[in-house]
C-alpha cells in the first residue's frame, strides 16, 4: 500500500488532507514539525510526503536533499500559504514534484493526492520493468538518481535534450547514456567538439561539401549531419558555435534537410541531437551571442549536471569504481581505501568536478602504486594544503564564535574556501537586510512583510535563524 | 615558460600531452607527413609505432590531458584501436580512418573523436584543428611555433 506522509503546522489543513488520502485507501501518518517529519521518513520511508514550506522549527525547502534521500526517494509535494516564484524555481529545481498553494478545496485535495500516487506507482513500474545502461557513470545519491530517471525519459523519447552542468561533471557521458538506452543505439553517436574546430572550418565539417567547393576540396565529403542520420548527433560546447551558423542550424533541426557547402542537392538526416554547454545560454542570449530561437529548439528537455561538491556522498561509490579501473589499467591488484583518505575527499569542494576526482584518484594510485591501501598522503600535496587549511579554518572559525555582521573578519575569510565564504557572505546579507527592514518598519511586521514581500511565517523563520528581537 | 627559451613549455605548465600513433610510417601519405613533420616538433608530439607502446603510454598516470591523433592504416588497424578503447577514457582522439566507406567511419565513431579525416583527405583541417585544440588546452593561438627547432618529439 502507498504510504503517505502529510507535514504540516497547520493542525486542521493537516487533518483534512489526511482526511482525503485516507478516503482514497492510502496509509496516511502526520506531523507538525520539520524534525518529527524528518524524523519518520528516516524511521519509516513514505512514498509520497506532503509538506508545508514553512514549518515552525525550519524551512523544507533547506531539507529537500535530506527528505529525498530517504531509502524509499520520496516523491515530494510542497505546500505553501505565501509562495514566491523563487521559491517555486528552487523548490522544482530541487527535485519537488508540486509546489502548490493552501488553501485547497477537497477536490482539489483529492486530485492532488491522486495524481502523486499515480505518477509514484507508475514510476515504480517503469523503474522495475528497465534498469537503464549507466555508461560508468556512477553515483546513487538523490541528485544523481534525478539525473538519471531524466536521463531515462530522454531515452524513452526522441525529443532534443540539452545538458547543462559546470565543466567535469560528465556531459558527454549522459549523452552517451542517453543514446545508449535509447531506439537509436544501433547507430552512430557523432561528437561534434564546438571548442575542437576552428570557425572557418564548422560550416563544411558539420554539413559536408561537394568537390571543387573550394581550395583544397579535391573530393566531395559526408558532413557529420548526415553521418549522424538515424542515429544522434551530440553537439559538445554548443556555446561555441559561430553565431552566423546557428540561423542554418536552426533550419536544419526544423527540416531535418540542408545543403553541403557547394551543393545543388539538398541531403536529409533524422538525427536525434543532443546538446551541451556549461555556459550560460539565456545569458549569451541576452547578450545577443546566441540565438533565442535554437535555444528554445534545443531544450525541448533539459537536463541540468549537479556539481560534485552538491552530491558528496556519491564520491565513496566513484573513488570505489575509479580506484578499481586505475588499478587495473596499471596492471596492478585493486587498492583499499582507507577511512582518512575518504573523508579528505570529501572536505574539498572539487571546482573541476568529477575529472578533477578522477584526475586525484589516478595521481593517488600512482604515488601508492606498490602500497595495499590509500591515505591520504597518496593526494596531490596541494589539495592536501588546501583541505588542511580548511580544517584549520573550520577549527578557528569555532574558537571565534563564527564571523557574523560587523565582526567580519576578512583577513581569515582569505582561508575560507569559495563556498563557505559565498555562504558566509550570503548569511550576513541576509542578516543586516533583516536588521535594515525592521528598522524601516519601525519593527511592524505586518509593514516588515509587505515590504519584504515575505509571509509571516517565513520572515518569524528568518528572524529566529538570526537570533533578532523585534518590538512590536 | 621558459624565460630563456619561450619556446619551451615546462612540463608542469602543460595540462596536456600529445601523442601520434601510426603502425608503418610507409602507410603515412606523403601529404600527411608533410603537414605533420613542422607539427610534431611545434607541438612535441610523441610518436608510437605500435598498439602495445601506445597501450604503455596511456597506462602512465597523467596529470593533465591527452590528444591523440591516430592513424589507422586499415580496417583491422582501426579493430585494434577501437579494442583499446578502456585506455582512452580520458583521451581526446583525433582520428585519421583508412577509407570513407560506411562501415570504417561507423566504426570510427565508436571511438567518439573530436575529429575524423581521411586517409585521402587534404591535411590542412587536420593541421588547423590540432593547432585549435592544443591551444584550447594549453597557450594561446597567437603564441609563435618555430618550426626550426626540434623541441620534444620522440619515438616509440
Amino acid at each position: 500500500m502507498i504510504r503517505i506522509l502529510i507535514v504540516d503546522g497547520e493542525r486542521s489543513s493537516c487533518a483534512m488532507l489526511a482526511e482525503s488520502a485516507i478516503r482514497l485507501g492510502y496509509d496516511v501518518s502526520t506531523r507538525h514539525t520539520l524534525s518529527e517529519g524528518l524524523e519518520k521518513i528516516q524511521s519509516d520511508p513514505p512514498d509520497v510526503v506532503f509538506i508545508d514550506a514553512h514549518q515552525s522549527d525550519g524551512s523544507a525547502l533547506d531539507n529537500l536533499d535530506v527528505i529525498h534521500s530517504a531509502p524509499s526517494s520520496p516523491t515530494v509535494v510542497i505546500m505553501t500559504t505565501c509562495g514566491t516564484p523563487e521559491c517555486a524555481e528552487r523548490a522544482i529545481r530541487s527535485g519537488a514534484w508540486d509546489y502548490i498553494p493552501k488553501p485547497l478545496s477537497i477536490k482539489e485535495m483529492t486530485a492532488r493526492v491522486s495524481r502523486a500516487v499515480q505518477y509514484r506507482s507508475e514510476r515504480q513500474n517503469n523503474r522495475r520493468k528497465m534498469e537503464i545502461k549507466r555508461n560508468g557513470i556512477v553515483g546513487n545519491s538523490p541528485a544523481m538518481r534525478a539525473s538519471m530517471d531524466m536521463v531515462k525519459q530522454a531515452a524513452d523519447s526522441d525529443l532534443n535534450v540539452l545538458i547543462t552542468g559546470e565543466t567535469g561533471t560528465g556531459k558527454e557521458l549522459f549523452a552517451l547514456s542517453i543514446h545508449s538506452n535509447s531506439r537509436r543505439s544501433q547507430e552512430n553517436f557523432v561528437v561534434v567538439d564546438c571548442t575542437a574546430l576552428p570557425e572557418t572550418l564548422v560550416e563544411s565539417i558539420l554539413f559536408g561539401h561537394s568537390k571543387g567547393a573550394f581550395t583544397g576540396a579535391d573530393r566531395a565529403q559526408e558532413g557529420l549531419i548526415r553521418q549522424a542520420h538515424k542515429g544522434t548527433l551530440f553537439l559538445d560546447e554548443m556555446g561555441e558555435l559561430p553565431l552566423s551558423l546557428q540561423k542554418t542550424f536552426l533550419r536544419v533541426l526544423q527540416e531535418h534537410r540542408f545543403r553541403p557547402v557547394g551543393s545543388q542537392k539538398e541531403v536529409e538526416s533524422d538525427f536525434r541531437l543532443i546538446s551541451a554547454t556549461n555556459k550560460n545560454l539565456e545569458q549569451m542570449v541576452e547578450e545577443g551571442k546566441f540565438r533565442g530561437d535554437l535555444l528554445y529548439r534545443l531544450g525541448a528537455m533539459t537536463i541540468n549536471l549537479p556539481p560534485l561538491r552538491r552530491h558528496l556522498d556519491d564520491i565513496r561509490d566513484m573513488v570505489l569504481f575509479y580506484v578499481e579501473k586505475v588499478c587495473h589499467r596499471f596492471g596492478v591488484t585493486p587498492k583499499k581505501v582507507s577511512d582518512e583518505f575518504l573523508k579528505y575527499l570529501m572536505k574539498y569542494d572539487w571546482p573541476g568536478n568529477v575529472r578533477e576526482l578522477f584526475h586525484v584518484l589516478e595521481h593517488a594510485c600512482a604515488a601508492g602504486l606498490h602500497e595495499e591501501t590509500l591515505f591520504p598522503v597518496h593526494l596531490p600535496q596541494e589539495l592536501r594544503i588546501n583541505i588542511a587549511r580548511s580544517l584549520f579554518e573550520e577549527n578557528r572559525s569555532v574558537r571565534h564564535g563564527g564571523t557574523n555582521g560587523s565582526d567580519f573578519d576578512l583577513q581569515s575569510s582569505q582561508f575560507l574556501s569559495l563556498k563557505r565564504f559565498r555562504q558566509s557572505a550570503y548569511s550576513d546579507l541576509e542578516e543586516t537586510y533583516l536588521r535594515n527592514l525592521l528598522t524601516s518598519s519601525s519593527g511592524d511586521i505586518r509593514e516588515a512583510c509587505a515590504l519584504s514581500k515575505l509571509s509571516r511565517t517565513r520572515l518569524y523563520g528568518l528572524l529566529k535563524k538570526y537570533n533578532i528581537r523585534h518590538q512590536i | 615558460m621558459n624565460e630563456r627559451n619561450p619556446q619551451v613549455r615546462s612540463k608542469t605548465e602543460r595540462r596536456h600531452d600529445t601523442i601520434f600513433y601510426a603502425k608503418n610510417h610507409e602507410d603515412i601519405p606523403r601529404k600527411l607527413r608533410n603537414v605533420l613533420e613542422p607539427l610534431l616538433f611545434d607541438e612535441r608530439i610523441e610518436l608510437f609505432r605500435s598498439l602495445a607502446s601506445l597501450k604503455q603510454r596511456l597506462c602512465l598516470p597523467n596529470e593533465g590531458r591527452i590528444i591523440a591523433i591516430l592513424f589507422a592504416a586499415d580496417k583491422e588497424d582501426l579493430m585494434d584501436i577501437l579494442s583499446m578503447r578502456y585506455f582512452f577514457c580520458n583521451v581526446q582522439i583525433v582520428l585519421i580512418l583508412p577509407s570513407r566507406r560506411k562501415e570504417i567511419v561507423a566504426l570510427g565513431h565508436g571511438l567518439r573523436p573530436r575529429f575524423m579525416t581521411y586517409k585521402d583527405a587534404d591535411f590542412r583541417e587536420l593541421v588547423s584543428v590540432i593547432r585549435k585544440m592544443n591551444g584550447a588546452f594549453g597557450r594561446s593561438n597567437n603564441e609563435p611555433g618555430n618550426g626550426t627547432q626540434r623541441l620534444g618529439a620522440y619515438e616509440k
